[in-house]
């Protein structure tokens, strides 16, 4: 099981000072997190991908880069990367790209973003989104397996005689995420390949999300992935904690009354009672995050969100020290002893790798060519 | 989109979602509706027949700004939606406030999936302060029921004050009478289900949450291939 944070990366006023911070100044404290993440031991840090303000992170592989070469253990993500209006070809290069830089400590979650004006600005149409996701995935998962492609599809121009460069590490393509909250094709799509399946359960009861996850489990097993129960499922949560649930609230109150993430809308006790977010002591936290897998079924990755509506930087850095000693070691320990005997994990580089037969080169090496009439290496 | 092949479940009893946009209470709205579902049972024969939810949408109200303007949708609101959805017919009645149905009335619909009444029959109902309103059922509620892909009755029920104590073949009571045995008429039939399954490609369904919906997830075909490895091209 994986534990880890997923940053949606907004930059919004601090409600109790006033505050907004700069670009740069959020940026560097979501890479300062990041490191926090890695210091406590936690499992996996996931950035958004977003492309119109108050967000900032609109280049997650160059964000993740940085991480990788500041850290040595954790996994880096997505949460997500935009399978709509990226092209297939450059997620191709830019994933398989940090995915060497890393030494194979990545993987990636595929989402299809939500808001509307951002697909014109790629050229895209958000009516055709569920298509545009489909045909882009399939795109991807030939252009890391096939060392040559010849494609064509409804939204690209066609490729004759393509490589995507650099070739996947080892031989061996990053492991991709599908997340969704409600749309079976792309559950379906995930079941198809064996990849994981994200459900970012944060803003609805669960009862929401069960028949979705319930669905990609079956579709994983018709596909001979596999038994249902062994499917790759992740969810989220988030959390402000605090020695005391009477001070938790007190803090972190302000901050939920004011983001725009929560609308103004529901009081904080109707939120933390209806969705997975918990305000309160670690022990709640703790209590609350377990009851996931009684929902859901035995899982492979539990992302949080902690650096949002404003909270600064120290207190996002005091929330993950005091995460890291009263919460997570109770959590590996509690879902270990709980979880079904034979729960696979979250795959990761290595076991790819295991499961692939060992590691193998995939470099291809290019014949000479007329721009520039020299080769690496002729074969 | 997913495409919704009706489960086989008892014909009955009959699940009516009766959706009150009254505001009071008691409100003229609520004894419309009230109406309506006495006179349905009455025709059905056996009270059991007929199953109703009742969706005040009063005590709804700031759940539903909420859900509206937060995303966040409460349980006993979720119910409701989940009421309306898992219906074989509904009521819509509303007050005719400044010339339409309530805000309140089209905030609840708002929040609806769009195939949450597709091809269900539906009696359309409304009350107002005076005779002057009463097109504004057939000129408002019943786009609105066009807009939902509902299969409205043809007779349109409109109370001002002085319906409630008229009498006679062209009175209130006889036009509830009938607009009941219409949508009596249409439950009875399998047009519903006939429409959901034959044509169940060309509608745009939305999916069904509930952990417990007889709706069966069946993808488009061609959404299928494209999810398997498959081409969108022709």
């Amino acid at each position: 099981m994986q534990y880890g944070l997923f940053s949606v990366g907004d930059v919004t006023t601090d409600p109790t000072t006033g505050r907004t911070p700069t670009e740069h100044e959020r940026i560097k404290a979501i890479m300062a997190i990041a490191l926090k993440a890695e210091e406590i031991g936690l499992d996996v840090f996931a950035t958004g991908e977003h492309h119109n303000p108050p967000f900032i992170p609109s280049a997650p592989t160059t964000m993740l880069a940085y991480i990788a070469a500041q850290t040595k253990n954790i996994m880096l993500s997505t949460s997500t990367t935009l399978i709509t209006t990226t092209d297939p070809v450059r997620i191709a290069e830019d994933y398989a790209m940090l995915q060497h830089l890393s030494d194979g400590r990545m993987d990636l979650m595929l989402g299809r973003g939500n808001t509307a004006p951002v697909y014109p600005w790629f050229g895209k149409d958000i009516r055709e989104g569920v298509p545009l996701a489909l045909e882009n995935y399939n795109l991807l998962h030939r252009l890391w397996r096939e060392d040559v492609v010849d494609w064509e599809g409804k939204y690209r121009t066609p490729l004759q005689g393509f490589t995507a460069t650099p070739r996947p590490l080892d031989g061996v393509p990053p492991f991709v995420w599908h997340g969704s909250i409600r749309t079976p094709e792309i559950a379906e799509q995930a079941a198809y390949y064996g990849d994981g399946y994200f459900a970012n359960n944060i803003f609805w009861p669960k009862e929401h999300y069960v028949r979705l996850i319930q669905f990609y489990r079956q579709r994983f097993e018709h596909y001979g992935h596999g038994r249902a129960e062994d499917a790759i499922v992740g969810l989220g949560g988030q959390f402000y904690i605090a020695k005391s649930s009477q001070e938790a609230r007190r803090q972190f109150r302000p901050y939920f009354d004011n983001a725009p993430v929560y609308g103004q809308g529901p009081t904080l006790e109707e939120f933390t009672d209806q969705t997975p977010l918990t305000v309160g002591s670690p022990q709640e936290l703790i209590d609350k995050t377990l009851t996931f897998r009684e929902a859901f079924g035995d899982y492979q990755r539990q992302l949080f969100l902690v650096d949002h509506a404003g909270l600064p930087l120290k207190t996002v850095l005091e929330q993950l020290d005091l995460f890291g000693s009263e919460v997570l070691p109770v959590l590996r320990a509690e879902t270990s002893a709980r979880q079904a005997p034979g729960t696979p994990e979250a795959p990761t580089h290595a076991s790819l790798v295991a499961a692939a037969g060992g590691a193998k080169d995939a470099t291809v090496y290019a014949d000479g060519d007329d721009v520039t009439g020299a080769s690496p290496e002729v074969a | 989109m997913t495409s919704s092949q009706p489960a086989t479940r008892p014909r009955s009893p009959y699940r009516i979602a009766m959706i009150n946009g009254g505001l009071g209470d008691p409100s003229s709205t609520r004894m419309l509706a009230e109406r309506v579902v006495t006179s349905l049972r009455a025709g059905a024969g056996a009270v059991e027949q007929i199953e109703v939810s009742t969706l005040t949408l009063r005590d709804l109200a700031v759940d539903i700004a909420q859900a509206t303007v937060a995303g966040v949708t409460s349980r006993a609101l979720t119910q409701a939606i989940d009421a309306v959805s898992n219906s074989d017919g509904a009521i819509l009645a509303t007050p005719i406030y400044k010339a339409t149905f309530s805000g309140l009335f089209k905030s609840f619909i708002d929040l609806l999936d769009n195939d949450a009444l597709l091809a269900r029959p539906v009696i359309l109902a409304a009350t107002g302060g005076s005779a002057r309103h009463a097109l504004a059922v057939d000129m408002a509620l019943r786009p609105l029921a066009g807009y939902l892909r509902a299969l409205a009755v043809p007779t349109a029920l409109y109370a001002a004050p002085e319906d409630w104590s008229t009498s006679g073949p062209s009175g209130l009571g006889s036009r509830i009478d009938r607009a009941a045995a219409e949508l009596w008429a249409m439950l009875r039939t399998t047009v519903t289900a006939d429409m959901l399954k034959t044509s169940s490609r060309s509608y745009q369904r939305t999916l069904d949450l509930d952990p417990e919906s007889e709706q069966e997830i069946v993808l488009d075909p061609d959404m299928l291939r494209a999810a398997t490895g498959g081409s969108l091209l022709g």
